[in-house]
């Protein structure tokens, strides 16, 4: 059998802390190899180890080797084409905006032919069954489909081996069993060697050939998954929480039986056990309405379909109620109409209460450079809720840098801490290990029992199943069955827990894993948490900010030979104007300023996109760039309800002091150009192209050259000058020339002192925005060059 | 968008060469008849695929149209018929309304035609055209125009998000919104730059910057492309010829004058031809569709 990959006594140190220890493993060739362990465990290090381009930076020990070849002889070429990974989100892995485009997009990188490229995207695509998105953009994609498109788009290169790094865990369970159904196929029927790291295993552990544990950066055992189950049962580990529930029954309860991985072989194991039908009936709650929720009718839009019709919901006082459903049946549309962010157009909704509403992307919310900040900015008296949620040691942490479960719980408090009666929870458990499953059940009945009322929607089950005291049940806009926990799932064939379909026969009440142990007398392994007061020591908030900004970050970024560059450009381009303005003048009669100034503002900027052109810019250099200039284009969409305050000139000053002169020009013209084709181009795009690239020109030039300090003020003053001396200056001009014919004097004179006050009004907003952005923005930038090293690359 | 349009199946190089011919005739003369025709061809073919987006840019073109047409009178003084006269004592005439009559059908025609551009031309097009030249730049183009709807969506999720603990930018003092427009911001950014870092290792694990990139595209120049383009050229220079012999000139200072003859008239059809050019693609494939 030939070693796909191996790792020999393999380590991997991390700046700060120990990631990888004494790894020594193989992967045969066209093996399927899950790789498990809860988040933190070292699963994506161990991953990006094969592919040597985005390894994280890091101390390297031992070896890996490839098909018999030492991963660091590996050519970049070899590497890109033949090792493929699916990183965790689905989102943020697409670069092009046409999913064909997007196919390609490997193809073209590593520099194939138009026919050769045609054949292949085209071969991926009959394959996947995607043949029918191939035209679309892929924005109108879901997630679930995005990342489908990124296992396509990595499998036109062919390569050998494929990495997954939790790629299921921001979908869906119908997307997620067609992700992982697809990986399948690739590994059976095209014999490519897959890795895949996840932390559920429920709908994968059978369908693996080989399965390798993980825990605090070493390899804990690694063979066949019902070897596995027996090596974690005799060693009590805590470990089995994300397996399939069969095998977590089995483990609960003594028996020599071979371990049951599949639901099917669940209830054929269960028919040889002793089984003592218990009944376990649902506890009363108080029936006191908090949330009464009538007739309710709700739509996006005047043209939209309903989301909600006629939906009628009871929340009662202090219970914890979960509401499932599937995609688009409008679960979160539901938590909408209650916290008041959706109002329907018909039926009453009646809260007699406070609400606070935590959503899917916890990320939203935090706008502070600590954890600490970011609780202190709710609330002065956080150490309940940090010991509650066990937050003690991440309190000098960035909110950015803590891992996914502790900024889920850090989103948790915050809303916690706005004090109020009813919390309303989106998807709290998308994403989370089983660790953190269990955890949140014990936060949140701990939150019940001191008076709180939630109300959960989710996709899960089995969390439902242990939180809730109720659920409910959301089809096409509205709730088809609501009732008591145990009855709910007893009464359900196809929605019900996987414990549940094991036991249904024998024991109909039993819906958790732990009640099905202890109907078969099985001893249920207790994890008392009792919450105690951590101690802990508050961070002194100003230690953390620092007072003048670095101005050096940008050195790296965009030196002074991209000035130098530029000139020859600027040359010929300006002999191009004067040639353009002369020669018009002569050739054209009457019709010759519209012309001939909107080919001048053309030729002048040719020597921005050339000197952008011939910048060393990495991958990482360019999505920044286009990320900066979404942004800048998008600040013109957004903030719609404050005419003319708008932040787009702040941010495009933001990003020239950041990224250098050209790429500060490149932001604001793209930025308007790219906007515009939402907004719709006109003969006015190249004149606001000029003007906002301009601003960014000339704010990289003046705070890139060193003799100006990055200071807050200096920022917003110089800042607020350029947007009227530049923006002011085209624009008007543009408006001279592009609505008049005949142009005097008078005209001019007139037109300027008309703009006057619209450019005060523009350079007040600018000044403002610089104000309160420039200095965290400009943060970010540096924090991030830190965290991932050059952004240049 | 319609996209069964059979203008919209040529391949890009044609459609930016009319689009860029068409504009350019537009506003590089200023004869009431040429810009007469080229706005009935830009109002049916707007309608025809721009459809309720074009409504919505009429209504703006037509308020800036009216604007230039009030404005000339009042600073162009020329011309020989004088209707009455302002409190300075200049004149109002005829001729400088009649000019700025034309000056705001114009600027129609032009916002028209860059209506249906942006339905014809779409973002992959444009990153067809100028791939080749500006490889980079191209590709920032085609990564902003993936990010744009991504980010919006965040944005709006975003300001929900912060509604939701009580930092709204719709409700309290215009300070207190700014501030949550600020915090909007800032929290976009510094999303964005963290997720552009796994974008960049998306591409870097797909051979970025490896060699040198090809360009793929689905576009093919046919026949059917080569004929148009030659058609859309031959006509182009018909046109120029015709006004750099003065054919289709007209004068409006001091006194309305113009050309009219047989070559005027042919001049006339020609650039007719031209601006109808994506109907008659249109009509003929229709008719092509029936007859089958």
């Amino acid at each position: 059998m030939e070693k796909a990959i191996e790792f020999s006594n393999f380590s991997f140190e991390y700046p700060d802390k120990f990631s990888l220890r004494d790894i020594d493993m193989t992967v045969a060739r066209g093996e399927l190899l899950l790789l498990y362990g809860k988040s933190g465990s070292g699963k994506s290090t161990l991953l990006r180890q094969l592919k040597h381009t985005i390894r994280p930076n890091g101390k390297v020990s031992g070896e890996v080797l490839v098909f018999g070849e030492d991963i660091n002889t590996l050519s970049r070429y070899d590497e890109a084409s033949k090792i493929a990974i699916v990183m965790q989100n689905a989102k943020s892995q697409i670069v092009t905006d046409k999913v064909y485009h997007e196919l390609a997009f490997g193809l073209e990188s590593l520099g194939y032919s138009q026919g050769e490229i045609r054949r292949r995207v085209s071969e991926v695509a009959q394959f996947f069954g995607i043949e029918e998105w191939f035209y679309k953009n892929t924005n109108e994609l879901s997630g679930g489909e995005l990342q489908i498109l990124n296992l396509a788009s990595l499998m036109c290169t062919n390569p050998d081996i494929l990495l997954l790094d939790e790629p299921t865990s921001q979908l869906d369970p119908l997307m997620a069993d067609r992700l992982i159904d697809l990986v399948c196929r690739i590994n059976k029927e095209l014999g490519i060697t897959v890795v895949l790291a996840e932390h559920r295993l429920s709908r994968l552990a059978h369908r693996c050939d080989r399965i390798c544990l993980m825990d605090e950066g070493r390899v804990e055992f690694i063979g066949k998954i019902k070897e596995c189950a027996k090596y974690l049962r005799d060693n009590m580990s805590s470990m089995f929480l994300g397996f399939p529930q069969a095998m977590q029954i089995w483990a609960g309860v003594e028996n020599e039986y071979e371990c049951p991985v599949t639901v099917g072989e669940g209830r054929a194991w269960l028919d040889k056990m002793n089984v003592s039908d218990i009944k376990i009936s649902d506890t009363d709650i108080n029936t006191e309405p908090q949330i009464q929720l009538k007739n309710i009718y709700f739509k996006y839009d005047k043209n939209a379909r309903d989301v909600l019709k006629n939906l009628s919901l009871d929340v009662y006082r202090g219970e914890i109620l979960s509401v499932m459903g599937g995609n688009g049946a409008g679960k979160s549309t539901l938590l909408g109409v209650i916290s008041g962010i959706n109002k329907q157009y018909r039926g009453k909704c009646v809260v007699e209460s406070t609400v606070s509403y935590l959503m899917q992307d916890v990320k939203n919310l935090f706008t502070k450079k600590t954890v600490y900040d970011e609780l202190r900015e709710i609330s002065c008296d956080i150490d309940y809720v940090v010991s509650l949620l066990g937050l003690g040691d991440i309190l000098r942490a960035h909110p950015y840098d803590i891992s996914g479960g502790q900024m889920q719980k850090l989103a948790l408090a915050k809303v916690l801490l706005l004090n109020r009666d009813i919390l309303l929870l989106d998807e709290p458990t998308k994403g989370f290990d089983a660790e953190f499953k269990r955890e949140l059940v014990h936060i949140l009945k701990t939150l019940s029992n001191n008076g709180k009322t939630i109300v959960i929607v989710s996709h899960d089950t089995e969390f439902c199943a242990e939180v809730s005291q109720r659920c409910a049940m959301l089809f096409d806009g509205a709730i088809v069955s609501v009732s008591k926990t145990h009855s709910f799932f007893r009464n359900n064939t196809f929605y019900t827990t996987d414990a549940n379909r094991i036991a249904r026969d024998k024991i109909p009440d039993a819906i958790t894993v732990d009640e099905v142990i202890k109907a078969l007398g099985g001893k249920v392994n207790q994890k008392d948490t009792e919450f105690k007061i951590a101690n802990y020591t508050p961070p002194k908030s100003k230690s953390v900010a620092g007072g003048i900004l670095k101005t050096d970050m940008s050195v790296e970024f965009d030196n002074k030979k991209d000035v130098k560059r530029l000139i020859p450009y600027f040359i010929i381009s300006m002999i191009l104007c004067v040639i353009t303005v002369f020669v018009g003048n002569r050739v054209l009669g009457d019709r010759k300023y519209y012309i001939i100034s909107m080919l001048v503002i053309l030729e002048s900027m040719i020597p921005y996109f050339a000197g952008f052109e011939k910048k060393r810019l990495g991958a990482r250099g360019i999505t920044v760039t286009s990320s900066m200039t979404v942004i800048a284009g998008l600040s013109r969409v957004l903030f719609y309800f404050i005419p003319q305050v708008k932040p787009m000139a702040a941010v495009v000053i933001v990003s020239g002091i950041a990224l250098g002169p050209t790429s500060g020009f490149i932001v604001g013209a793209m930025g308007v150009f790219v906007s515009n084709f939402f907004f719709g181009q006109g003969p006015w795009t190249p004149w606001q192209m000029l003007a906002m690239g301009g601003i960014g020109l000339c704010s990289g030039l003046i705070f890139n050259s060193g003799l100006i300090k990055c200071r807050k003020h200096t920022i917003s003053i110089i800042g607020a000058v350029l947007v009227f001396l530049i923006y002011g200056a085209v624009m008007n001009l543009s408006t001279v020339l592009m609505y008049n014919e005949v142009i005097t004097k008078e005209l001019i004179m007139s037109v300027y002192a008309l703009g006057i006050p619209f450019d005060l009004i523009h350079a007040v907003g600018t000044f403002i925005f610089l104000w309160l952005i420039s200095k965290p923005i400009l943060e970010e930038f540096s924090r991030i060059q830190t965290k991932y090293g050059r952004l240049k690359l | 968008m319609n996209k069964v349009d059979a203008f919209y199946k040529l391949n890009p190089i044609v459609s930016f060469v009319y689009f860029v011919s068409v504009l350019i005739l537009t506003m590089l003369w200023f004869n009431p008849i040429l810009l007469l025709i080229s706005l009935v061809c830009a109002v049916s073919y707007g309608l025809l695929t721009a459809g309720k987006r074009l409504r919505q840019s009429l209504k703006y073109a037509v308020i800036l149209a009216v604007f230039t047409a009030v404005l000339n009178p009042l600073f162009n003084h020329n011309g020989q018929t004088v209707i009455a006269y302002f409190s300075n004592g200049n004149p109002l005439t005829l001729e400088s309304i009649l000019f700025g009559m034309c000056e705001g059908v114009m600027l129609i025609c032009v916002i028209c035609w860059f209506s249906c551009f942006n339905v014809i031309i779409t973002s992959d097009k444009i990153a067809y055209l100028f791939g080749r030249a500006v490889p980079k730049i191209s590709m920032l183009f085609t990564m902003s125009m993936r990010f744009f709807p991504k980010l919006l969506n965040e944005g709006k999720s975003i300001i929900n998000a912060q509604t939701a603990i009580g930092k709204s930018v719709y409700q309290g003092s215009i300070a207190d919104r700014v501030k949550n427009m600020a915090s909007v911001l800032n929290v976009l950014v510094n999303r964005t730059l963290e997720e552009s870092v796994d974008t960049a290792d998306s591409m870097y694990a797909r051979g970025y910057a490896t060699v040198k990139r090809t360009a793929f595209s689905v576009f093919e120049f046919t026949y059917r492309d080569t004929v148009c383009l030659v058609v859309i050229l031959m006509l182009l220079t018909a046109v120029l010829v015709s006004k750099a012999f003065g054919i289709i000139d007209f004068v409006y200072f001091p006194c309305v004058y113009t050309n009219i003859g047989i070559f005027s008239y042919l001049a006339y059809t020609m650039y007719a031809i031209l601006c109808a050019i994506p109907i008659i693609i249109d009509f003929t494939e229709a008719i092509i569709w029936k007859r089958r």
